[in-house]
């Protein structure tokens, strides 16, 4: 049995705060709202008319991958649904899918670091290698495509990012994203592309989609997520949209993963795109003004805290000052068994042991840093996709613990 | 209580929607099929131009409510009573006191169940109509593609002698349907027995091009999207202006 992969320290954190009574959670990514109305009800009729008991077609029905196609050519993004698209449980399973379908045992596969926590075990799963790629927190978290270019071997079969990226809130430019496509053609690599935040862009920037690079069509993946930009976290939906040939492959593994995405889900989704966009509109609003709180609080906190605006998505990922850290390693010092019941790689990381101390102490759950990557250690991630009131009493509460220890 | 209000709803709607149809008499084009409406309604929409003279379905209101919504150009109420109110509001206005109305209307019908495409017909009154295939969803075979053709064969029947039902040949049972019509029929595909020919489809990452062969012309063309069902909007869309050319609509149209 292999021991490599691991459950994620997000899904961690939040275990281990579920047995404490109180804890405020701004660990999990996942938006404070409930699903709209539009895609229960939807979901609902679909279940009354007795057309969600039977497996789905593999790729999903067709309406709902019509429904995406549409929305997709809406972007300049052009995908055949009946070939190319392919519905399916959650973007990790479409991420671990393709995957499983590109590499052989040892490739490796370029991550950004730091990156959503979970690519690492999707590309373990695959018995693939992960290879970190730092990006540049001084300048606003943007990669150096020389960094890109340095870690390509041999065995390099693809690159991995999220754009808007996770935990950063960067969101990667057309010419920067441009740069790794010409990186792809150079050395024959696949590009898979998770846009799962796309929909909580806070600048007036134009997103830009490698998926709108025709030229590239035969070695990207193109994945997208309902679960974030529609509250349907739970209902487990997402599609990935590839050129034919590539699509035909991974719905093989899809298929054997799963059969099929829930078919109640699909249908949800498929009123999701039909009916949800202004409900899209409101939550990025929402979140606006939760960032600019957070932001706000954070500033407060500023001898402790340094950060980069997050332009996306619904994070905010700061670094722990020198003085924090200080002061921290000092307040642990006095604390003499604290660290004998964390595990071997907590107890040598500073974010985890200041993490797991927040949650013990504070109440306040938070994800640690190094679970995105190296270059995340000595940071957290803060979500402000929760309620105002969670993240205000949050704050509060590390202001206290931040009080106890200086 | 909300299954009553909703009956009440589809049944002023309909009352509604018929009397604008009286009113106005707009050419109707209905697009029906499992899939690929939406793309073919847009293609038309494209190819006739998108003007006040022409309006389509919003979004694809293509149901029981969808449909008289997409007639009347209203919105949706979605889950608000008051919402609802003021739809109907709007739309009696509409129905009644409208002086201005679009000359032809591109309609999505979608049908779920038996009996649909029937409710859809007491609606509006189609001079052409399209179907673009027969498919489903699941891949059991006791759900039969059989009885989905039969209601694209409601359809099939309700197109008048002077009307035009347009017919994609690649699919059997759609191109089955031609059996039954009382118009004229038009069947577009690969095959060279089709009335429209459709042949040498070549994809790149572009997208793809392809011949078009009709009325003894063959023209060449390029599309930026990938997928057969892409090649068969525009192909239908050219076909449908074609033969709106050989009505008197167009002609009306240009004079007001």
């Amino acid at each position: 049995m292999k021991d490599e992969n691991r459950i994620s320290p997000i899904k961690e954190i939040e275990i281990l705060s579920s047995r404490i009574p109180g804890v405020v959670s701004l660990a999990q990514g996942i938006p404070s709202f409930d699903t709209p109305l539009c895609v229960k009800k939807r979901a609902i009729e679909a279940i009354e008319d007795g057309r969600v008991a039977r497996y789905s077609l593999a790729p999903g029905i067709l309406e709902l991958r019509e429904a995406i196609e549409y929305s997709l050519a809406k972007r300049n993004i052009f995908y055949d649904f009946e070939k190319e698209i392919i519905v399916t449980a959650g973007s990790i399973e479409a991420i671990t899918a393709s995957l499983l379908t590109i590499l052989e045992p040892g490739d490796e596969v370029l991550v950004p670091d730091p990156t959503y926590t979970s690519y690492q075990s999707a590309i373990k799963t695959a018995r693939g290698i992960p290879v970190f790629v730092p990006l540049e927190e001084e300048n606003s978290w943007d990669f150096d495509i020389e960094e890109f270019k340095k870690r390509v071997t041999s065995k390099t079969k693809a690159i991995l990012y999220c754009n808007p990226n996770n935990p950063t809130g960067t969101v990667f430019s057309q010419e920067q994203l441009m740069q790794l496509a010409e990186l792809a053609q150079m050395y024959n690599l696949y590009i898979l592309a998770d846009e799962v935040y796309k929909d909580f862009i806070y600048s007036n920037k134009d997103f830009f989609s490698l998926a709108q690079f025709s030229a590239l069509r035969k070695r990207f993946i193109y994945i997208f997520s309902f679960s974030k930009s529609y509250a349907m976290t739970g209902w487990r939906v997402a599609y990935l949209a590839a050129d034919k040939e590539l699509a035909e492959k991974i719905l093989g593994v899809h298929d054997s993963l799963v059969t099929c995405a829930p078919v109640v889900s699909q249908w949800g989704a498929l009123a999701a795109l039909e009916m949800a966009d202004g409900v899209v509109i409101k939550y990025k609003e929402i979140f606006r003004q939760r960032r600019d709180f957070l932001c706000e609080e954070l500033d407060k906190l500023s001898d402790w805290f340094e950060y980069q605006d997050p332009s996306s998505a619904y994070f905010v990922f700061p670094k722990m000052t020198d003085k924090l850290i200080t002061a921290f390693e000092k307040y642990e010092n006095k604390k003499s068994n604290n660290k004998n019941d964390l595990k071997d790689y907590q107890k040598n990381s500073i974010s985890w042991r200041f993490a797991i101390e927040l949650l013990n102490s504070a109440k306040v759950a938070l994800v640690p840093g190094i679970a995105f990557g190296k270059k995340g250690e000595g940071h957290l991630r803060f979500c402000f996709g929760r309620r105002k009131e969670n993240i205000e009493k949050a704050m509060r509460r590390i202001g206290k613990f931040i009080d106890s220890i200086k | 209580m909300k299954k009553i209000f909703k009956v009440i709803v589809q049944f002023y709607l309909k009352w509604l929607t018929k009397i604008v149809l009286l009113r106005h008499k707009p050419f109707v084009i209905a697009v029906a099929g499992t899939t690929n409406k939406t793309f073919v309604k847009e293609s038309i929409l494209d190819e006739l131009g998108r003007d006040t003279n022409v309006r389509g379905n919003p979004k694809s209101f293509n149901t029981e409510i969808g449909l008289p919504l997409a007639v009347l150009f209203l919105p949706s109420g979605f889950d608000s009573i008051f919402r609802w109110v003021d739809v109907l509001l709007t739309g009696t206005c509409i129905s009644i006191f409208s002086r201005k109305f679009p000359k032809i209307l591109v309609l999505e019908m979608g049908v779920d169940r038996p009996g649909d495409m029937k409710y859809l017909l007491s609606l509006v009154r189609p001079k052409i109509a399209i179907v673009t295939n027969v498919d489903r969803n699941f891949p059991e075979l006791e759900i039969a593609l059989d009885d989905i053709a039969k209601e694209f064969a409601v359809l099939a029947k309700a197109i008048p002698v002077d009307g035009t039902l347009i017919l994609n040949g690649d699919d059997v049972r759609t191109r089955n349907l031609a059996s039954i019509a009382n118009s004229k029929t038009i069947i577009f595909g690969k095959d060279k027995s089709c009335d429209a020919v459709i042949s040498n489809i070549k994809e790149n990452d572009a997208g793809q091009s392809f011949a078009f062969d009709y009325k003894m012309q063959k023209k060449f063309f390029e599309i930026e999207r990938p997928g057969r069902h892409n090649i068969n909007s525009l192909v239908i869309a050219k076909i449908v202006a074609d033969e709106l050319e050989q009505t008197d609509v167009r002609r009306n149209e240009s004079k007001a």
